[in-house]
């Protein structure tokens, strides 16, 4: 299994790092969504999960989620968002632009690895 | 003041804030003080809200605490945090605490915008305005730990 973790705070991107590893999993970073799109294009399919953080510098996750949902060879790609983005209208947002799940910061460890497992039905644990 | 009152603004952020800090360190932070003239600490991440209402949310720590609250954010040892990492922390505490109060404003009907995040580093720094504007202060500790939580509104 491999994740794809954008976030511009390098402190969330270790944490999600961290709990991959405890997981057994890859994980690959991505400061912002302009790198994440870059990494996408090329290499999609080396991916099972894209974490996704909304309010990002230059594109939003918003956005990246909406091109990777429109793009004909990404769109099956299960995507995570994972902000501080809470409110009912932005996970309605999400999920209705194809978001497979929704996760907002601050989150527990515990929180993350069900919302992993739920996004790809991995079943693992800490 | 829209429907809030300094002391109902000061109490969502600060409640905010150890929400934030109980999640994300594990740390459990408590409110001590209540003052007005709290001078803030060596590092301050802030942000603004636009909205219903402007202002502005600075959470202040020493290097000492920003380092401690970076690693139990990711679960290493204090020794192991660059002075990246340790700003990047502080704004991601501040970020998660302005959108913890988002939602809690959000649920009485009161709508904000986050800008992005910014960070300062200095000694002695005091925030002043020109404008009139209401300024609330909290100060949270956790043991020996001190946070400084203040909101600006105008």
């Amino acid at each position: 299994m491999k994740l794809l973790v954008v976030d511009d705070s390098s402190v969330t991107r270790k944490i999600i790092k961290a709990v991959a590893d405890a997981l057994n999993m890859q994980a690959e970073e991505a400061a912002d969504g302009i790198e994440a799109l870059e990494i996408l294009a090329e290499r999609h399919s080396e991916f099972d999960l894209v974490l996704l953080d909304w309010n990002m510098p230059d594109k939003s996750g918003f956005d990246v989620l909406l091109e990777i949902k429109e793009d004909e060879n990404m769109h099956d790609l299960p995507v995570m968002m994972v902000t501080t983005e809470g409110q009912k209208t932005s996970i309605v947002a999400a999920i209705k632009a194809g978001a497979a799940n929704y996760l907002t910061k601050p989150f527990t460890v515990e929180d993350l690895v069900i919302k992993i497992n739920e996004c790809i039905g991995w079943g693992g644990d800490l | 003041m829209k429907e809030y009152t300094l002391d109902k603004i000061a109490t969502l952020f600060s409640d905010a804030l150890v929400d934030v800090l109980t999640t994300a360190t594990g740390l459990g932070f408590s409110i001590v003080s209540e003052e007005s003239t709290i001078e803030l600490d060596d590092l301050v991440s802030f942000l603004s809200l636009y909205g219903d209402n402007n202002g502005m949310l600075f959470i202040s720590a020493n290097e000492a605490v920003s380092r401690k609250l970076c690693a139990s954010m990711t679960g290493g040892k204090d020794d192991e945090v660059s002075p990246d990492e340790i700003d990047d922390a502080l704004c991601e505490l501040a970020n998660m605490t302005a959108g913890n109060a988002k939602l809690r404003f959000n649920a009485a009907g009161t709508l904000y915008t986050l800008s992005p995040l910014f960070i300062l580093r200095g000694k002695d720094m005091s925030i002043q305005s020109k404008k009139r504007v209401s300024i609330v202060t909290r100060h949270l500790m956790c043991d020996n730990m001190s946070i400084k939580l203040k909101v600006v509104f105008y």
